[in-house]
C-alpha cells in the first residue's frame, strides 16, 4: 500500500474518534446564529458591546482634531525647492510618484491567504480618505488587490494609495486625511435597540516604528449582507513629503484576527525605498490605542450614592486600562480586547453568573481586557430601573456555592474535569455600596487543566457592576483586587 | 421545503463530514466541534445565499477553517467558557491508533494540513483544493508534497499508524 493510500485510510479512520462526539444539531446552530446576530453587528448589549465599548473609550480624544491653525502653508513647488541649500531633509526633492512606490501583492501580510490579484475595482469602502485637491496636494497613485476567499462572507481587498505633498505640507495633509476619517465615522455608540449606527468607529491608535508618524483606524460600514458589515482598517503613514494609505476591507461579522500592522509597514517601506531611497521601518510595527484623557468632573469614586436616586450611566462608564492594571497576575499587561472569543452567556455561566443580558436592567454594557498570557478581565455595568431591582440582583449571589450547584455548573464540568473549589469572599465597600465576591478553582487534568475564575458584583443605588477574571492560574489576591476596583468602577459608571 | 427544513437537511447531511475534516485540520476535536458549529450558524444567517453556492458544504468548511485560524491567532478568552463546560464530554482523546497521526498533523504547517485534508480526506482534486484555498495549483502541489514528506517522517519517528505500514 502506498503512503498516499495509507494516509487516506488513516485520515478516514479518524472518523472513529467522532463516534462519541455530539454535535448539537441544526436547531442549536440556528439559535446560535440568532445570538450572534444580537451580539455582533446588530449587537444588543453584551457580545458586540466589547467592540463598542472599546471604541467608545478610545473615540473621544482622537475625534477632537487639533486646533486648526489655518490652511496649510503654500510652499514653493518642488521644482523651486530643488535650488535650496541641502538640509537634513531629503537631499533630492521628489517631484512625482514612481510606480514602484506602490505595494505589490507580496507585501500583503496574511498568514492564511496568498496570491492576491491586482484589480481595477473602484469599490472603495465608504469613509476611505480618497480625497484630493486640497492644499499641499501634488499627486496620488493607488493600487488595489483582491482575494476571492479573503473574507468570511466574500472577497477581501487591500488598497494602497500614495500621496505626494508639497514640502512642509505633509503633516497638515496627514492631519486632514485623519480628520476626514474621524468626521466620516462619528458613531461609537449604538441606538436604543443596541444596533450599531453605521458607519461605526471601533478603534483608532498610533502605528509605531513606521515612517515619521502613523495612525490606524478600525471601523465598519453597512453592507448588503443582512447580518454583516463591511469591516475596514485604514492606516496612514507619512514620510518626508509622502503619505502611504493602506486599507483592508471585507464583509463579515467580526474581524478576522487583529489589525494588520505588517502590511501597512511593508507598503510604506516600499514607498520610502522608491521615493527616498531609504527604509522607513525602524522596528517591529506596533499599535498604541489612542486613549482619551481622564474624564473630569466625575463624581468622587469614593462617595456613596443616595439609594433613592436613579443614577444614569456615564458616556464612558468603564475603568480605564490604567485602572485595570496591574491585576496581580503573572502578566498584568492587560489591554482592551474588542473581540472576546467565547460566547458571553457561556462566559457568564462559567462564573455562575446569570447572563447579564437576561437580567431586568435597562442598560447593560461590557468591556473586556486580555493579557498576552491566557488571562481575561471583564467589567459589566448594569443600570437597573431602581435600587430595589439592583439589590435583588445582588442578593442572588449571596450563596454562590448553592447557586453554582443550581446552575448545574458542577455537573457539566464532566467526570474528567476533576474537583472544583468554590469560595465565597468577603468584600467590604464603604459609602453605601454593597458587594459580593467569589472564586472558583478548577483542579481538573487532561485538556481542562487547572484554571481560576474570580468574580465580584457590587451595587450602588440602581447601578450594578460585575468584574470577572479568568486565567490558568490565580492572581495574587482576587478579593483585594476586587475590593480596590469596585468602588472605582461604581464611581466611573455614573455621571 | 422551507428554509428551516432545507438548512436542517443540509446540516444533517454534512455536519459529520465537516466535523471530521475540521478535526483533521485542527487536530483537536473540541476545537473542530466549535468551529464547525459556528460555521453552520453563520451559514444559517445567510442561508439564502449559501444554499445557492456551488458547494454550500465547501462554504461551511472554508468558514470553519477561517474561524479556526482566527482563533489560533487570538487564542484568548477560552478559560471561562471552558470552565462552563469543562472538558467536553465528546472530546475523548483519539484512539491509540490515531494518536500518532493526530500528533503528526499538529506538527506540519496549517496550510500543509489543510491541503492534505482537502485532498486526501475530502477527496478534492488538486485543482479543487487550489480553488477552495485560493492559491495556485503549483502552491498546492508543493504543500501536498512537503506535507506528505513531513508526515511520513513524523510517523516513522512515532508510533506507526495502524500497524506501521507507512513507508
Amino acid at each position: 500500500m502506498s503512503f498516499d493510500d495509507e494516509l487516506q485510510r488513516s485520515l478516514q479512520g479518524l472518523d472513529a474518534d467522532l463516534y462519541a462526539a455530539k454535535m448539537p444539531g441544526p436547531a442549536a446552530a440556528r439559535k446560535r446564529a440568532a445570538q450572534r446576530t444580537r451580539n455582533k453587528v446588530m449587537g444588543t448589549v453584551l457580545g458586540g458591546v466589547a467592540a463598542v465599548a472599546a471604541g467608545a473609550v478610545i473615540v473621544l480624544q482622537p475625534f477632537m482634531p487639533a486646533a486648526n491653525e489655518g490652511p496649510p502653508a503654500i510652499t514653493p513647488t518642488p521644482t523651486e525647492t530643488e535650488t535650496q541649500e541641502p538640509t537634513n531633509e531629503p537631499t533630492e526633492i521628489v517631484s512625482d510618484i514612481p510606480d514602484a512606490a506602490l505595494m505589490i501583492a507580496g507585501d500583503i501580510s496574511d498568514e492564511n491567504l496568498s496570491d492576491w490579484q491586482e484589480t481595477d475595482t473602484e469599490n472603495r469602502p465608504g469613509c476611505h480618505p480618497s480625497i484630493g485637491n486640497f492644499d499641499g496636494f501634488v499627486e496620488r497613485k493607488q493600487a488595489t488587490y483582491r482575494h476571492p476567499v479573503g473574507g468570511v462572507d466574500g472577497d477581501a481587498y487591500y488598497s494602497h494609495d500614495v500621496i505626494l505633498t508639497e514640502p512642509d505640507s505633509t503633516e497638515d495633509v496627514f492631519a486632514l486625511l485623519k480628520d476626514f476619517v474621524i468626521e466620516c465615522v462619528p458613531n461609537s455608540e449604538r441606538d436604543a435597540d443596541g444596533n450599531a449606527i453605521m458607519p461605526f468607529f471601533q478603534s483608532g491608535g498610533f502605528l509605531t516604528n513606521v515612517g515619521d508618524g502613523g495612525y490606524l483606524f478600525d471601523y465598519m460600514e453597512a453592507s448588503d449582507e443582512e447580518f454583516s458589515a463591511t469591516l475596514v482598517d485604514v492606516s496612514l503613514v507619512r514620510k518626508d513629503t509622502a503619505i502611504s494609505i493602506v486599507s483592508r476591507w471585507y464583509v463579515g461579522q467580526d474581524e478576522i484576527g487583529g489589525p494588520d500592522l505588517q502590511t501597512p509597514a511593508n507598503a510604506a517601506d516600499r514607498m520610502c525605498q522608491a521615493m527616498f531611497d531609504e527604509s522607513c521601518v525602524t522596528g517591529t510595527p506596533g499599535y498604541e490605542p489612542e486613549v482619551r484623557d481622564e474624564p473630569t468632573g466625575d463624581p468622587d469614586p469614593t462617595s456613596g450614592g443616595n439609594e433613592d436616586d436613579v443614577l444614569e450611566l456615564a458616556a464612558e462608564p468603564f475603568l480605564t486600562e490604567d485602572q485595570i492594571n496591574p491585576v496581580g497576575y503573572v502578566d498584568s499587561n492587560f489591554a482592551e480586547n474588542p473581540n472576546p472569543a467565547a460566547d458571553t452567556s457561556d462566559m457568564a455561566a462559567g462564573f455562575c453568573l446569570d447572563d447579564p443580558r437576561g437580567v431586568r436592567a435597562d442598560d447593560v454594557r461590557a468591556l473586556y481586557w486580555a493579557s498576552d498570557v491566557e488571562g481575561d478581565v471583564s467589567e459589566t455595568v448594569l443600570q437597573f430601573p431602581d435600587a430595589g431591582s439592583a439589590a435583588e440582583w445582588l442578593d442572588d449571589y449571596t450563596n454562590i456555592v448553592d447557586r453554582c450547584a443550581a446552575m448545574g455548573v458542577e455537573i457539566v464540568t464532566g467526570d474528567n474535569a476533576g474537583p472544583r473549589e468554590i469560595n465565597q469572599l468577603t468584600i467590604d465597600l464603604d459609602n453605601g455600596s454593597d458587594a459580593l465576591g467569589w472564586e472558583i478553582f478548577g483542579h481538573g487534568g487532561g485538556e481542562t487543566g487547572t484554571y481560576f475564575l474570580g468574580a465580584a458584583v457590587a451595587t450602588r443605588g440602581n447601578i450594578g457592576i460585575i468584574m470577572t477574571f479568568s486565567a490558568i492560574s490565580p492572581p495574587d489576591d482576587w478579593a483585594a483586587y476586587a475590593t480596590e476596583k469596585l468602588p472605582l468602577a461604581l464611581g466611573q459608571a455614573t455621571e | 421545503m422551507d428554509d428551516i427544513g432545507e438548512f436542517d437537511a443540509f446540516y444533517n447531511a454534512t455536519n459529520r463530514r465537516v466535523l471530521h475534516q475540521m478535526y483533521a485540520m485542527t487536530s483537536n476535536l473540541a476545537d473542530a466541534q466549535e468551529c464547525t458549529q459556528e460555521a453552520f450558524a453563520r451559514a444559517w444567517q445567510r442561508w439564502k445565499q449559501v444554499k445557492e453556492a456551488d458547494s454550500p458544504e465547501a462554504w461551511v468548511r472554508t468558514v470553519a477553517w477561517r474561524i479556526a485560524a482566527s482563533r489560533w491567532r487570538k487564542a484568548k478568552n477560552g478559560v471561562a467558557a471552558m470552565a462552563r463546560f469543562g472538558r467536553p464530554d465528546n472530546a475523548d482523546p483519539p484512539s491509540p491508533d490515531h494518536v500518532a497521526l493526530v500528533a503528526a498533523l499538529r506538527e506540519i504547517s496549517e496550510e500543509q494540513r489543510r491541503a492534505i485534508v482537502l485532498h486526501h480526506l475530502a477527496g478534492l482534486s488538486v485543482d479543487e483544493v487550489a480553488r477552495e484555498v485560493g492559491s495556485p495549483v503549483g502552491t498546492i502541489k508543493a504543500r501536498l508534497s512537503r506535507g506528505r514528506a513531513a508526515l511520513a517522517q513524523l510517523l516513522e519517528d512515532e508510533t506507526p499508524v495502524k500497524g506501521g505500514e507507512l513507508s
